[in-house]
Formats: C-alpha cells, structure tokens, sequence
C-alpha cells in the first residue's frame, strides 16, 4: 500500500501517524524493507574494513538498525537536522549512518573474540588440547582484564568526586594522551611542578582507592 | 616513646592515687590494664571496684561503636595527605588529626578491655546493659573488619604508631591493627606515587606490599578513554567542540582500535555516499524522490550514465549501465530470494567475478561499443539465457 510513495513521503507519513497516536509500524516497516539492501551494502564495507563479518552478521546488525531507528531514531534524527542542517540528510542517509554505526560498534566490541571468518565450516581445523587450553588461558586473562579496567574506573570516579583537580591533571595526562607535563601545565593554566604533583597524587590515591574496591568486592 | 610513655605513666599514677576518674574511667582503666607490662597494675584493682554499675551503664548509653566509622575513615585521608602535601607544618596538622582518629578507636578498645575486668568482679552486665555492652562489641567488630584492611592509608603515621604499638603488651597487639597492621611498610605510600627505579628491601621482601602494588599495577599503564559508541556517533554527525576533535585526533595517533573505528566511519560513508548516488540516477532502478541531494565529498563528482533494462522478471531485473566508454551489468534481486548470474565475453572462457553492490550483483564488461556477451540468470528452477550487445 506504500509502493507509490517516495522514501521522504512514506516517513513524512511515519511522522505524521506518530504524532496523531497512530499506528507506525507498517509505513516504518515498509522504509526500512526499501532500505534493506543498501543496508547490507553499508555493513559488507563495514565487514571488509575490519576483515571480518559474515551475511549472517550483516542480517542481525540490519535487524538492530532498524531496532535503534524504531526506538530512538526518529527523535535523533529531528534533532541532528535541527543541529546539522544537511548533515542527516534524508531518513534514508539516516538510516544508513545507524546501520554504520552499530555495524562499527559490533565489530568493534566483537574484535578480540571473533577469529577470521572461515569461508566452509568444513574447512575449519579441529582445535588440539593445547589450543583449547590456551584459548581458555586467553580468555582468562581478557575476562581479568576487563575486571581490572573496571574497577579501575571505579576507581577515578571516585577520585573525580574526592580530588578533582588530581583528577582533572590524570584525566589529561593519561587517558587523553598528553603524557607531557608542559602541554598540560599549560592546558590547566599551572605550573609544570604543579602538573607534575597533581599527577602523582592521583596515581596514589588511585592505587589506594583501587585497593579498597578490590577488597569490597571480594577480588583480593 | 618517650612522649606517648609519659603519658600513659601519668595515667597509671593517676590510678595508683585513686584519684577521680569521672567520664572516661573505663577507658583510662583500659589504657593501663592494656600497657601492664610496662605501667604496672597499681591502682586499677581499686579503680575497677570502686567504679558502680551505674557508672558502667552511663558509659555504654554515651558511646557508639558506629561513630568511630566516619572519624577512622577521615583519619585515614588525613594520614594520606601527610605523605602527599606538600607543606611541612600542615602536614603536621594532618597528622595530628589522624592520630587522634586512631587514639579514638584505642580508647574504645581500653573501654571494652576494661568493662570485661570489671565483670569479672561485680558479675556480669544484665538485661539493657548487657544488650548495649554486646552491640557496642559487635559493632567493634564490624568495624575492624570493614577497616583493617585499609590499614596501608594510615602508613605514614607509622613512627607514632610503632611506639603505640610498642607500647602495647603483647597479647595486645594483634588486636590493635590500628597501631599494627603495616607498620613497618614505610616505604609503599612513597612507591604508590611513583614506582623506583630499584625497590627498596623492605617492598623486595613485604610480601603485602609486592602484592598491593602488583594489584594496583593497572594505573602505571592506565587504559585510555577509547572513542566510546556515543562519542563516534557525535565526531560522525560533527557535533564534537573543536577540542573533543582535537582529543580524538591525539587519541587516534595512539590508538589503533580507535583508528580503525575512524577509518570504517569514513569507509562506510563512501559507501553511503554510492548508494545515494545510485538512487539520483534517473533509470527504472532508482526510486523518485523529492528530497534535496545529499552532501557529496569534494571530488566525488559523478559521471553521466544512461541506464537500459534487458530483462524485467518477477524475481530480477537486469540493467545494462553505460558510463563514459566503459559498461557494466546490473542483476538486481526484486525478492528476497538468492539470484545467481553469469557473464560470458567469449565462449568456452570463465564467467567475469561478479561483485555484490548495492543494487545486486554487478558485472564490470570493461569498454563499450559493439561488443556482445552472454548472460545466465538463475533464481530457483528459472533460468535466464540470453545474448546482449554492449
């Protein structure tokens, strides 16, 4: 009932139904089956920009695409026009930015844990014990990780509450890079002893917070 | 020592001269019951029997075991900061503060020490007393055991509290984690800030300290603050400050994963940028649309190419695409079941590679003009044989 209409009068449509209470479903759902291919498109250049990613992949991430633009895409996408004038577009360039988007954060997330896609399950080698053991040692120490980086952030948030200028010199130094005590000494407007001090009392005070959290949650 | 001893001597004097110990005689009762091995036990056998119940009572309904929390727990951060500060005479101050923190939770183990001896002369507490007596021991408890473990924040009190603990009997000690529990560790809180280049013998034999700081090992390379979901979404959209760019450009310099992240947003809006290209085309594939031409990249200008359908299917249509001299063949699926297609320029030769785009499978058949291939289509049991000239 929908094939007569362009893409922006379908979600002029959709807006319309949205804001009189009605029904969405059917003008959204008829976008999004327009955009599918195109949509398969984007996450096969996804795929290939990571070197991974199966048909399989690109059809979940369509399905949560169309997911992420039902539950929030429509508010996002009024208030980048408003934002970005011609940076959105169209629904339909929208669309595929989030179809991108999730693409990206799948393979991003996904990176470790996925190995090269094997074109026949067939041709997959049985793994030895010894590659079990050390796939298991592997994911041991990424699951270690994870918790440490966790309760690392634990850590300085507390220290952004407790010692904010502390935190403010680590924020730079450490997680944004700078790693040179003139560039932030002259970013936070003091002195380079000073940046020097306020970087050094935030690695004890976030050693000792760490240790704390380590502790209440049973890690020690 | 010398300080701190005189001032338990002149506790136990007072004691020995029966002198009045209104508020806190239970506590200084405590205090030279606990250091008997170097005051002596004059006077306390006296003081214990001539101290009533309602004495004992009055002190329990005036103390809280939950109220020595929050003075530890600021006492500890005072500590901290007399290693971390950097002017002497406040550092000073902090340690004054702190110690008083820790005199607080001392005192209130001399009290407890203290009311055990007098129950075992007057007999034991009863009724509200004795509820009160155990909730202020359990709560005690509690308290050390949420506590003791953060004994490495009171580090840099250690020289007061070795003499404390010194000055404590033996069987005492273990108890008194405040005055105890790492009190020979000096040399971590000075580490925590930076690692030396070579550990000192203490951190090389500590078994506590080599594991506190293997622990917290993490913040000597912390992780750094990738371009989360949210932020690639706004560096995409351009909603970034300039700053925010400017810290993701330090940041991807760095970080390969959030490189890559950068490189696939602008893959994937190459890819975008084609599949709006191919719907401005004019020619049966492309949809009408009355909405304003999408943003090109500079340089991205697009070539005239006229379009011509071949075969129209239920299941396919195929487009033949001409574009400047060269030529190329579009199958394009119209359902969603699997097309498969081939290309022939010379018989008896293998099919071109087709390659998947975003209008179907698309065959490149290289330069134009009075040329001919073969072409097979097949969707299910249907099959499509024809010759076509390009």
């Amino acid at each position: 009932m929908f094939d007569e209409l362009t893409d922006d009068e379908l979600f002029t449509e959709v807006l319309r139904r949205r804001a009189a209470g009605e029904a969405i479903g059917p003008p959204l759902g008829a976008l999004c089956e327009r955009w599918a291919r195109p949509a398969r498109y984007v996450v096969s250049k996804i795929q290939a920009s990571y070197g991974r990613g199966s048909p399989a992949d690109a059809d979940e991430l369509y399905q949560d695409a169309v997911g992420k633009f039902l539950a929030r895409g429509l508010e996002q996408f009024r208030g980048v026009s408003e934002q970005m004038p011609g940076r959105s577009a169209s629904p339909k360039t929208f669309f595929l930015r989030i179809v991108k988007h999730v693409a990206i954060d799948f393979y991003r997330r996904q990176r470790e844990d996925l190995a090269p896609a094997v074109a026949d399950p067939e041709d997959a080698p049985e793994e030895s014990p010894s590659e079990v053991a050390r796939a298991v040692d592997v994911a041991r120490r990424r699951e270690e990780r994870t918790e440490a980086q966790e309760v690392y952030w634990q850590a300085f948030a507390r220290l952004q509450r407790e010692h904010p200028k502390e935190a403010g010199a680590w924020e730079l130094y450490h997680h944004q890079d700078v790693e040179d005590h003139e560039e932030c000494a002259r970013r936070l407007s003091i002195s380079v002893v000073n940046s020097y001090k306020r970087v050094s009392r935030a690695q004890a005070y976030l050693r000792l917070y760490l240790l704390d959290l380590m502790k209440e949650e049973g890690r020690e | 020592m010398t300080e701190a001893l005189s001032r338990y001597q002149a506790l136990s004097a007072r004691l020995a001269r029966g002198g009045d110990l209104v508020g806190d005689s239970l506590e200084v009762i405590g205090d030279v019951l606990r250091r008997g091995e170097r005051l002596g036990s004059q006077g306390v056998e006296e003081a214990l029997r001539s101290l009533g119940r309602g004495e004992v009572e009055a002190w329990l309904r005036a103390r809280s075991s939950e109220a020595l929390q929050p003075a530890l727990l600021r006492a500890a951060e005072e500590a901290v900061e007399v290693a971390l500060g950097e002017d002497a005479a406040e550092a000073e101050l902090w340690r004054g503060s702190a110690l008083e923190g820790l005199s607080a939770r001392d005192r209130a183990e001399s009290a407890a020490r203290a009311m055990t001896a007098w129950e075992s002369l007057h007999g034991p507490l009863e009724g509200e007393a004795a509820r009160m007596r155990t909730d202020f021991l359990e709560g005690l408890g509690r308290l050390d055991d949420a506590l003791r473990p953060r004994a490495r924040w009171f580090i840099p009190l250690n020289p007061q509290r070795r003499v404390e603990r010194d000055l404590l009997d033996e069987s005492e000690r273990s108890r008194a984690w405040w005055y105890g529990e790492r009190a020979d560790c000096d040399d971590l809180l000075a580490t925590l800030g930076h690692r030396p280049a070579s550990p000192s013998a203490h951190l090389d034999a500590c078994p506590l300290c080599r594991e506190d700081l293997a622990r917290s090992g993490v913040v000597e390379a912390p992780p750094r603050r990738h371009l989360d979901a949210d932020a690639l979404w706004r560096f995409d959209m351009g909603l970034m400050s300039e700053e925010e760019r400017e810290q993701v450009e330090a940041h991807t310099r760095k970080c390969l994963d959030c490189a890559q992240a950068v490189l696939a947003l602008e893959e994937g809006e190459a890819a975008i940028e084609e599949v709006l290209e191919e719907d401005e085309l004019p020619g049966p594939g492309a949809r009408p649309s009355r909405a304003p031409a999408p943003l090109r990249r500079p340089g991205a200008a697009r070539h005239p190419e006229h379009r011509e359908v071949l075969e129209e299917r239920r299941e396919f249509r195929v487009v033949l695409v001409r574009e400047r001299q060269r030529a190329r063949l579009l199958v394009q699926p119209l359902t969603g079941r699997a097309v498969t297609a081939a290309v022939f320029l010379t018989p008896g030769k293998p099919s071109l590679k087709p390659q998947q785009g975003p209008e179907g499978l698309q065959f490149e058949l290289g330069l134009a003009g009075g040329r001919a291939a073969h072409l097979t289509v097949q969707v299910g049991s249907e099959v499509l044989e024809r010759d076509f000239s390009f």
